[in-house]
């Protein structure tokens, strides 16, 4: 290894203390026999330490919190006479999944007997990590959604604020992320959560721009590993929930990622262009 | 979909216990994050008040910051940076200057001085070289180096590959280090 690479490429995660096996032995052999290696990573350490000690923490203001405490006393008190907050969470539910599960039946067949394949998928294959690159229903299940919602896409979720959008994932248990796109171009048309037919949920964000269309899909993954065929992307080691796996998959573009425990995150898009998701993905903050 | 959470006055009191104790971490990073104090006020109201609902999702035993953490961006970036109120700071010291006078409106009695961020010598120094970062690595390095989060939470809580935070804390303290040795060698942390 030259100090370049180990500077650019070592010198940061050696300092926080994640590099591991083969990384960790090849940093400290060339530190071992490097003297101005070694005077950079004691500099990277006092740099981190002084952010450590001296980045101030703000304490917060005793307006702010007072009017916090407060808000969680307004909370409490209005959950208290239906029993905490079950009643409130079921009655919602009820409601919302009830007339999601009729629409689908009627409108959505193709949707349904996808999503029993995923499941059919995920206990024959999941954690294997051998399954073979042509089937990958949960893939299959993204890209008939993305089909249907390019011509029509009906949010549930009344409204179109990312915050709404986010709340109403999270109470189904999905992430609450709500990827912007609008610094490339796409604009959130709205959210939609259905439910599988074992019950699951899944989540429907949809995007629209002067060139196409993106879809996001959250669903539940059942221990579904990263399916080969993944398309290379340097720089990104596997097994972290927050990699992302890109595919050229049935003629689209998909990105898969981990974004909360046991869920996925299935990005569809038509877009040709080699870099596209990556490119997005890069403009997030 | 069970009820963690268990009676009201359990589920506050465990929220009290394990999440209020990261209020002053968020209020840092949401100050951070809008430099805007009335932006981030509502931003710090908003991301506790969903955590207090959904904190039957949080698992028991796993970081109650990086979750809370995560929650704060989501609730940011789902903002889509709407800044109702005002515009973000243009610059760093114009940053310092919204805070300082944050600061003193809230705390007239000056019972709080270490809370200013424009405080004198090296403590400025930091936060104006932060201040002076591009977004995505500023916050790479704060969730890292002051909030000590792994990669791997703050890939969680950025919803990043993992990959990119690892560069982006190198780019990022590369910068800083940059911007800082000057005074790093006045103070003899790093030894010219």
């Amino acid at each position: 290894m030259d100090c370049t690479t180990y500077i650019e490429k070592y010198l940061s995660a050696h300092v926080d203390g994640e590099l591991s096996g083969e990384e960790l032995r090849d940093a400290e052999v060339h530190l071992a026999g490097c003297v101005n290696c070694r005077a950079r990573f004691a500099e990277e350490r006092a740099v981190k330490a002084l952010l450590r000690e001296r980045a101030a923490m703000l304490r917060t203001p005793p307006m702010v919190r007072g009017s916090i405490l407060a808000a969680l006393d307004a909370i409490d008190s209005a959950d208290a006479p239906k029993g905490a907050t079950r009643g409130r969470d079921r009655s919602g539910g009820a409601d919302r999944g009830g007339w999601l599960t009729m629409r689908r039946a009627r409108i959505w067949v193709p949707a349904a007997l996808a999503a029993m394949l995923v499941f059919a998928f995920v206990i024959l294959h999941g954690g294997s990590g051998t399954t073979p690159a042509q089937a990958i229903p949960p893939f299959d299940v993204a890209i008939d959604n993305y089909k249907q919602f390019v011509d029509h896409f009906e949010p549930n979720i009344k409204s179109t604020a990312p915050a709404d959008i986010s709340d109403a994932y999270m109470e189904h248990e999905l992430p609450g992320f709500v990827w912007n796109f609008q610094r490339v171009g796409y604009k959130l048309i709205g959210g939609r959560v259905d439910h599988l037919t074992d019950g699951t949920p899944v989540a429907y964000t949809f995007y629209r721009g002067d060139n196409g269309t993106i879809l996001c899909t959250y669903m539940k993954s059942h221990g579904l590993q990263p399916p080969p065929g993944e398309l290379q992307q340097p720089d990104q080691p596997s097994g972290y929930a927050g990699v992302h796996h890109y595919y050229q998959y049935k003629g689209y573009r998909v990105c898969l990622s981990y974004p909360r425990s046991g869920c996925i995150c299935i990005l569809v898009t038509r877009q040709p262009m080699q870099e596209f998701i990556q490119d997005i993905v890069d403009s997030q903050p | 979909m069970a009820d963690k959470s268990g009676t009201g006055a359990d589920r506050r009191k465990r929220f009290e216990d394990e999440a209020l104790p990261h209020l002053d971490a968020l209020y840092s990073m949401a100050i951070r994050l809008a430099r805007n104090p009335d932006d981030a006020n509502d931003l710090l109201q908003e991301t506790v008040l969903r955590a207090y609902r959904f904190f039957h999702q949080f698992e028991s035993g796993t970081n109650c910051r990086a979750w809370m953490l995560t929650i704060l961006f989501n609730n940011f970036r789902n903002g889509y940076r709407k800044s109702t109120r005002e515009q973000p700071a243009s610059s760093a010291d114009e940053f310092e200057r919204k805070v300082e006078t944050e600061s003193l409106r809230l705390d007239p009695a000056g019972s709080n001085p270490e809370a200013l961020l424009a405080g004198q010598g090296m403590e400025g120094e930091v936060e104006t070289a932060l201040a002076s970062l591009p977004d995505e690595f500023r916050q790479a390095v704060l969730l890292v180096d002051v909030e000590e989060l792994s990669y791997q939470e703050v890939s969680g809580v950025l919803n990043v590959a993992i990959g990119t935070i690892k560069s982006r804390v190198s780019r990022g303290r590369a910068m800083l280090r940059e911007r800082l040795t000057g005074f790093a060698k006045e103070q003899g942390i790093i030894r010219s």
